[in-house]
């Protein structure tokens, strides 16, 4: 009996010291630690660049390790704009096929070794090496090769001294300080483990590098805890000691949190949180980055059957006529849609050039506007009429009926989806919505085996369309409407010739009206990531390449 | 008798091992044919599939899949799981770290399962057809036919949202690892509160109702009215009597909680950031992580047999009578 009035004590006095914490843990470590904490939606994959291919994983490995500039969206002038990092300054040639860079040599490795044009050199080597399967090894292309058709790397990343470091391209190329712009890894580290093991070594888990942050803490599938490195000699010291990235998976729980202060910032807020956010909480700054991620429905421009069975190329049976397409895209309200869901937290998307980038113009309205008398037109010349009285578009005993296929877990496409439907049905066309497990969907769409459906892209930052657009379908799986045009494939290769950037947005704004003229895809509309954080937080720049933009002139405030 | 008893428990063994292998194997080629690439994450605009292909050559997944399967198995034989895709470590370091936060938070409400249960059952049956039974009765059935997501939600809202009391995410505190054993393990307690509490809530509502059916159906029994007619006290009769004759189907109730308790902490896991085994099950099928998602089959086969068999040895314990039947 005296042992279980014991016991009950003891739980009982747990339980009483774990609640007395709540003063402690809730004060926002902030005041007391300046500390932050950013939710992530997942764990980081790798602390190796060599191998990330998460966004927020590249975000965090950006904070530890650094590449020799630092590079930024310019808003005003739509383009990335290159600062010295590891780099104090560089000069490239007249050609376009040279950059040498002059390395801040006073910098040192977290681990304390001297940084020198070595550790550049086996970066870019580890880069370029088949055996290491970098996610980056497309960067190869560029470089000079040897005769088994590997990149001759002393060549390529010629050492002129420790602080000095030449790249030589095999030909020109459009902009060295892109290419050259990958975080450096520590050569006296990675230099002891054989290429084809880095992928599984532990060295992905102890990260040693240059930036203004370095590891302290990392319990997987929990959170990540960089420190301030004030053991580099790095001119980029940042005011905030502590950035810690809690993985909370469930959106939920991580709008809650904020909310409620445990957390200090998230990104990817949905724009009725958003809403909510700005006229409920004034502790909460919500703002949004412009971004390069659009959505489109996707309309499979070739025969699946042909195209699987016999490895043939055909028009498909709805959607390969281009008239069909220009139909669909007039049918669909897309300024009803957009403001139904995002109001201001999206832009309208008529073709995949982002807003962002100045090299053409935009327009803030659809050039295709919604006309459901037009499509039935079009339609009606292509032979969709309703023969039969069933209220439904039929062309020789075909019904025009297909499914609209998205992956689960995305309420917008749930929202777009339903209210495309809507839109279709008044026109004649019988829509069914297929929701699938993103594993799913995504293997089908590269497969090719959707007749449709609602899905998105990132536009990279070197603006280079070929994966997503080029007709070459084997060699290109992102072109996954099966879009093909010879037109497009030659304003492709003209692009990596010419160099006057008014040539260039000739032959950009050239693919833009082959686009607009074709519909492959309805573009639908450019989201904003919206970033909801604490108004604690003070000097926050929010860019196109990452929330975590010039993070080291952060600050706190009472 | 013992030699008989100990025969059972092995040929019980042997069938288990079979009905485990047999598993294993489904689901080995089952999920297989499951659409979905497991190493979709690295396809790239860039690269197109070209890097993917050779990662999946590096796990062996280009291998016709009965290669695979003979490679596997001999894996297994000398105790490697092999290495995950998605989280590139050994399967087998990824399942002991999740299965101790599973086994933590699990065992944690099971313990105060059994605690609140037979005492309030007991106390349900002294009061019973009192407007506190009724109360608690149907107080049960509610809670009993609500999921556990909107336990987790309500206690999230009260516990931490409104109060500030607890957490409403994590195992750990951000300064864990800065910690004194002490502080670390109130701080632990501190995290697994409301899940805990979300998972006995849960189940004391099932277990409570049917141990308090039990009790009530062995009261009706003749030897409890011969006792009473004896004069044996009421108290004695509750618990040296009916009590022990009531727990051997409660026991039974444990016995499958216990194979169970690896799947009921699916919901709980994603909803308070636990980095368990629900959580790894959920990600891991969502990726198509083979590797680890066959390791996890067969580790919850582990736990069933394991579970069934306390119950068992349990129920042997407590009624002698039946334990050759049973076992």
């Amino acid at each position: 009996m005296r042992n279980k009035h014991f016991l009950l004590i003891v739980i009982s006095g747990l339980l009483l010291l774990s609640c007395k914490e709540k003063d402690e843990k809730f004060s926002t470590p902030s005041e007391k630690e300046k500390s932050i904490i950013i939710a992530v939606r997942s764990d980081i994959d790798f602390f190796n660049p060599l191998h990330s291919n998460d966004i927020n994983s590249g975000l965090i490995n950006d904070l530890i390790f650094g590449a020799l500039t630092y590079a930024e969206f310019d808003n005003i002038n739509g383009e990335l704009i290159y600062l010295p990092y590891l780099a104090s300054k560089w000069e490239i040639s007249n050609d376009n096929r040279h950059i040498t860079f002059i390395l801040n040599t006073k910098l040192k490795w977290s681990d304390g070794k001297k940084f020198t044009a070595e550790d550049v050199q086996y970066s870019f080597l580890l880069y370029t090496h088949p055996d290491v399967m970098s996610v980056r090894q497309d960067i190869e292309k560029y470089f000079l090769k040897q005769r088994n058709g590997q990149v001759d790397y002393k060549r390529s990343f010629q050492i002129i001294n420790d602080s000095t470091i030449r790249f030589n391209f095999a030909s020109k190329v459009d902009n060295p300080l892109f290419v050259t712009g990958l975080p450096i890894l520590p050569k006296h580290l990675f230099d002891t483990i054989p290429f084809n093991k880095i992928f599984f070594s532990n060295i992905n888990f102890k990260p040693i590098g240059i930036g203004p942050y370095v590891l302290e803490n990392y319990v997987p599938r929990q959170q990540t805890v960089l420190r301030k490195n004030d053991s580099t000699k790095f001119d980029k010291i940042p005011f905030i000691e502590k950035i810690i990235f809690k993985v909370i998976p469930d959106y939920n729980s991580r709008i809650n949190q904020l909310k409620n202060g445990e957390i200090h910032l998230m990104t990817d807020i949905r724009p009725d949180d958003a809403r909510q956010l700005e006229e409920k909480y004034r502790n909460i700054k919500v703002e949004k980055i412009s971004g390069r991620d659009y959505d489109y429905i996707g309309w499979n421009n070739i025969d699946i059957d042909s195209y699987h069975q016999k490895r043939m190329i055909a028009p498909h049976p709805l959607f390969g006529s281009k008239r069909v397409r220009q139909a669909l895209t007039l049918a669909i309200n897309r300024a009803e849609l957009l403001e139904s869901y995002f109001g201001r937290y999206a832009t309208p998307a008529e073709n995949p050039i982002s807003p962002i980038f100045k090299i053409v113009e935009h327009t803030s309205f659809y050039q295709y506007e919604y006309d459901p008398a037009r499509a039935k037109e079009l339609l009606a010349l292509e032979g969709w009429k309703d023969t039969d009285n069933d209220k439904i578009l039929d062309k020789n005993v075909m019904p025009f009926k297909f499914k609209l296929s998205i992956a689960s877990g995305k309420p917008h496409r749930e929202f777009s989806a339903t209210m495309i439907k809507n839109y279709l049905n008044k026109i004649g066309i019988d829509v069914e919505i297929e929701t699938l497990e993103p594993a799913v969907f995504f293997s089908k769409m590269f497969e090719r085996k959707l007749d449709a459906w609602i899905a998105g892209w990132t536009v990279p930052l070197d603006l280079d369309l070929t994966p997503f657009w080029s007709s070459d379908l084997d060699k290109n799986p992102f072109n996954v409407v099966g879009f093909r045009n010879f037109e497009i494939d030659q304003i492709f290769t003209e692009l990596k010739r010419v160099k006057s950037p008014s040539d260039k947005k000739t032959l950009i704004q050239k693919f833009i009206q082959i686009l607009q003229d074709e519909q492959p895809v309805t573009f639908l509309y450019w989201i904003d990531n919206i970033v909801g954080f604490n108004k604690k937080i003070k000097n926050i720049k929010l860019n196109p390449i990452g929330f975590t933009n010039r993070i080291w002139e952060w600050y706190i405030t009472e | 008798m013992k030699k008989f008893f100990i025969k059972k428990l092995i040929t019980r063994l042997v069938y288990s091992i079979l009905m485990i292998l047999f598993l294993v194997t489904g689901i080995f080629f089952l999920i297989r044919l499951l659409p979905g690439d497991p190493v979709q994450a690295y396809y790239s605009p860039q690269l197109g599939k070209e890097l993917a292909e050779k990662i999946k050559s590096e796990h062996g997944l280009d291998k016709p899949v009965y290669i695979q399967f003979t490679l596997w198995i001999k894996n297994i034989l000398s105790g490697d799981f092999g290495y995950s895709i998605v989280y590139k470590k050994k399967v087998s370091y990824l399942i002991i770290d999740a299965l101790r936060v599973t086994l933590l938070i699990s065992l944690t409400s099971l313990i105060l399962q059994i605690i609140i249960t037979i005492p309030l059952a007991l106390f349900l049956l002294k009061h019973k057809n009192s407007l506190i039974d009724i109360l608690i009765d149907k107080l049960a059935l509610i809670v009993y036919s609500a999921p556990s997501f909107i336990i987790a939600v309500i206690l999230i809202y009260f516990g931490s949202y409104l109060t500030k009391f607890f957490p409403s995410s994590q195992l750990y505190s951000h300064d864990f690892y800065q910690l004194n054993s002490i502080e670390k393990i109130i701080d632990l307690l501190y995290h697994i509160t409301l899940p805990v509490l979300t998972l006995t809530i849960t189940s004391v509502s099932f277990s409570l109702r049917y141990l308090r059916e039990s009790l009530l159906k062995t009261e009706k029994e003749p030897f409890v009215l011969a006792l009473r007619a004896n004069g044996i006290p009421e108290n004695i009769i509750r618990y040296r009597h009916i009590l022990p004759n009531a727990l051997i189907s409660y026991i039974t109730i444990l016995g499958m909680e216990i194979g169970s308790l690896l799947s009921k902490t699916l919901v709980t896991e994603s909803i308070f950031s636990l980095p368990g085994i629900g959580w790894l099950m959920v990600n891991s099928i969502f990726a198509r992580d083979y590797p680890v998602i066959i390791a996890l089959v067969m580790i919850s086969g582990v736990m069933v047999i394991i579970g069934n068999l306390i119950a068992d040895l349990l129920i042997a314990r407590f009624n002698p009578q039946i334990a050759s039947e049973s076992i």
